[in-house]
């Protein structure tokens, strides 16, 4: 982890997020039609569903860049195709222990049930990750941009 | 070398002139000391060349899908047997086809053990021979149980799950022993030591493929690094794209990889990849109380849920 | 002109003037093994090895090497940044003859003919290669099957010998003749000299029986269309071990990567063992199988380079047999090969 000082003072987190589209997106959206405020860092990817996301999407959002990733989909019973999300949980569950086991710090990569009537829910949720992420500073694992590809010279 | 007892030799020869096998898949002696080759027989009069010792290290499960739908006879270990049970689980061998040879195996000899013990590199290992629980090399004579792999020395699947023929004595297994010991270590290290930890594990990795290649579960038509479209793994040695190399291949043996070490003994740089993967063979022991390769007829537990799955990660 | 030496003991000065001078790689320790890498401090250079895992052909040839780098400018990626040719003066120190030999083969295929390899001809012509000969020439040795031999000079600027407790220098090239005048190093004793023949003799006698490759490249002209490929590859993996620590295989591919921002033009090797080697974009593939593949991977080692170049695309230096995951011994591969000619002719 970079202690604060390390953190350059322009720097924003860049949180990329998988938003199922029955549940989570329009809790977003709601969210944006109530008015309700929440930080602009994140990016939002719209899937089917959170059984849609697969895990190498996360990983490559780090690797191309973002600071953090934020998977959502609908509450346990919910889902639109049924058991989408049941799939999913078993497999982020693995898949956040296993990150977390390899040194990306807790809290880069984070999942939420969010429902379509939640949308202050959703700010909340968004607010919580800029925030952890904020806390850890940017990614310097596996982030390829770290490389600098656009710099002349030799591949690393 | 110790060839295979007359018995088991007779069995796989009448397999073949009978017809209920077209190949026999075993092991034979290999042109370096201390290290069998595969050997693929389809003759009855070939079945003397079959050997069995300490020196069987490769996971012969790995040819299994190729010979999909053909009758096939097959030598495994105790660790091969859960492979081969991963296989018939996602349809990748049929077990009415097979002829199994299970042995019970009490470690394989890791070559490089052998060497360090005497001073040199394994290539400079001149004669070497594996008898009864000694590896006899060099005028001396060392015990068996230590020169194998630190897997074989952590094994918890020394018997065959899933045999036809039974080769061998049974082995106890040591109830007290933790196979995921290697694991707890890393988990008890920080963030920063544990990705310095994962990165120079992996930095010597040259993109071989040999791991996902000697892996039975690693059969996937087109690998996701072979794709290009979207193309996920520039085939670049930069540090990142060897990183996510493998952390996308050992995740996707999340559920799935059944703990043979094939993968970390193919690989020529000595990558100890059973470092990762058996963190995902624990996880998944913990939160699904699923164990790889032992029931052919269970679910992989990535192919099912419960409806009160572990959802404490979940943000409250 | 007699030979230079210097000390044993005195490694570390060699190769801190050395490094005055050039940028140096060697066998060093890294990440748990021992690799040719651009050496850091003088006294973590190793000399006392039989041969390292990876070959230095990385260092002539990267495993993965930009070519060109572009940048966004307003709409379009059209900022092409053009990597400048390494030129800087290098010397590779302390490879084997095996492995001096491989870059007469590199120099053929990238430095000679009709298209020349700016890259790697720009690192060649500004390295300078100190081979060390090999005193402990292995059980899957087998350089001399090619006639060559563990105190073979061929490929090397500069030999040097172990005499005991000191390194003899000869020069081969001009190249190292000019670096040892130079360096002013002190003429070898007579004590020295037959102690460094004494080795010599002694590495000889090591080499195990083999029978020689000479002739193979007309053993494989008639074997295009023969079972023998299938039978040969029923049990490879088709990983890349072999191709990747071969110091003579440089297939490679070159793909362009963008991320927002900017791009590469990359260069990185390639294995003729993997199957999407030779995918072509239509779908096809002119070598469908693992039997295919392992036809190419001989004939091109063994008839086509020798057709075309001269030279074989082996040295021997054994690696692709200690290394491969199913110990495919390529020795036994040419056996079969001749087994199979043999009984061609005969029927």
């Amino acid at each position: 982890m970079m202690s604060a000082q390390e953190i350059p003072p322009d720097w924003e987190p860049k949180i990329l997020a998988f938003l199922c589209n029955w549940c989570s997106y329009a809790g977003a959206d709601l969210a944006g039609t109530s008015r309700i405020q929440y930080p602009p860092n994140v990016r939002i990817i719209r899937v089917p569903c959170s059984g849609r996301v697969n895990p190498i999407f996360i990983v490559e959002a780090l690797r191309q860049g973002a600071d953090g990733v934020l998977v959502s989909g609908c509450h346990p019973g919910d889902c639109h195709y049924l058991a989408g999300n049941y799939y999913a949980r078993r497999r982020f569950a693995l898949l956040q222990r296993y990150l977390e086991y390899l040194g990306i710090e807790p809290g880069r990569v984070q999942f939420s049930w969010v429902s379509a009537s939640e949308g202050g829910r959703f700010a909340e949720v968004v607010t919580k990750v800029t925030e952890d992420v904020r806390k850890l500073g940017p990614l310097r694992r596996l982030n390829i941009k770290a490389a600098s590809l656009t710099q002349e010279g030799e591949a690393g | 070398m110790s060839t295979l007892e007359q018995g088991i030799q007779k069995q796989i020869a009448d397999w073949l002139r009978s017809g209920e096998i077209e190949l026999f898949i075993g092991y034979e002696a290999g042109t370096v000391p201390l290290q069998a080759t595969p050997a693929f027989i389809r003759r009855p009069e070939d079945v003397g060349r079959l050997i069995w010792d300490a020196t069987c290290e490769n996971n012969l499960a790995v040819f299994l899908p190729r010979y999909k739908g053909k009758k096939v006879g097959i030598m495994v270990k105790g660790c091969d047997a859960r492979a081969v049970v991963g296989l018939i689980q996602e349809r990748q061998a049929v077990r009415e086809d097979l002829r199994i040879v299970g042995v019970s195996c009490p470690g394989v000899v890791d070559p490089k053990k052998v060497a360090e013990r005497l001073g040199v590199a394994v290539e400079d290992i001149e004669e070497a021979k594996v008898e009864g629980s000694q590896v006899l090399v060099d005028g001396q004579s060392l015990p068996l149980e230590e020169v194998i792999y630190d897997l074989c020395q952590a094994c918890d699947r020394h018997n065959p799950i899933i045999f036809d023929v039974h080769l061998g004595e049974e082995i106890p297994e040591d109830p007290e022993r933790d196979p995921f010991a290697h694991v707890r270590e890393i988990e008890a290290l920080s963030p920063e030591e544990r990705w310095e930890r994962f990165r120079q594990e992996v930095e010597r990795c040259n993109l071989c493929y040999a791991c996902r290649n000697a892996c039975p579960l690693c059969y996937c038509n087109i690998c996701f690094v072979d794709r290009t479209m979207p193309r996920w793994v520039y085939q670049t040695t930069r540090p990142e794209d060897v990183q996510f190399f493998q952390i996308m291949r050992t995740f996707h043996l999340a559920g799935r990889c059944v703990g043979c070490g094939a993968c970390t003994r193919a690989c020529p740089q000595g990558v100890n990849l059973r470092l990762f993967l058996d963190k995902l063979r624990k996880d998944t022991l913990e939160l699904f109380g699923y164990d790889a390769g032992v029931d052919p007829e269970a679910k992989p537990p990535l192919t099912t849920y419960r409806e009160d799955d572990y959802n404490d990660f979940i943000m409250g | 002109m007699e030979p230079f030496l210097f000390a044993k003991d005195q490694l570390s000065e060699f190769v801190a003037e050395l490094m005055s001078r050039v940028r140096l790689y060697a066998p060093v320790p890294r990440d748990q093994e021992l690799r040719f890498d651009e050496v850091k401090t003088p006294d973590e250079v190793v000399l006392d090895y039989r041969n390292t895992t990876k070959p230095p052909k990385m260092v002539l040839f990267p495993q993965t090497e930009r070519m060109i780098a572009f940048a966004q400018e307003r709409e379009h990626f059209n900022k092409v940044l053009q990597v400048p040719f390494d030129e800087q003066p290098k010397a590779i120190l302390g490879l084997r003859p095996c492995d001096a030999r491989s870059f007469l083969l590199f120099d053929k295929v990238f430095g000679a003919g009709k298209y020349i390899d700016p890259y790697y001809q720009a690192r060649r012509k500004s390295t300078l290669i100190l081979a060390l000969a090999c005193t402990h020439p292995r059980p899957t040795c087998f350089c001399h099957a090619f006639g060559s031999g563990p105190y073979d000079s061929e490929g090397a600027d500069i030999l040097m010998r172990d005499a005991g407790d000191a390194y003899l220098l000869e020069a081969v090239s001009e190249k190292g003749a000019a670096l040892l005048e130079e360096l002013g190093l002190a003429q070898a004793d007579q004590a020295h000299l037959q102690k460094a023949a004494e080795l010599e003799e002694a590495a000889y006698q090591k080499l195990v029986e083999i029978e020689p490759v000479e002739g193979i490249e007309r053993d494989l002209e008639d074997l295009f269309e023969s079972e023998l490929w299938a039978e040969i590859s029923e049990k490879c993996l088709a990983c890349g071990t072999c191709t990747y620590n071969c110091p003579t295989c440089h297939c490679f591919t070159i793909e362009d990567r963008v991320l927002s921002g900017g791009g590469e033009r990359v260069r990185s090797w390639d294995s003729c063992m993997y199957p999407y080697f030779t995918l072509h974009a239509s779908g096809h593939n002119p070598r469908p199988d693992q039997a295919s593949r392992w036809r190419q991977r001989v004939m091109h080692k063994f008839e086509y380079l020798p057709h075309n170049v001269g030279l074989y695309g082996c040295v021997g230096c054994g690696r692709c047999v200690v290394n491969c995951p199913v110990l495919l011994d390529i020795r036994q591969v040419l056996r079969r090969v001749r087994q199979e000619r043999a009984s061609k002719v005969e029927s």
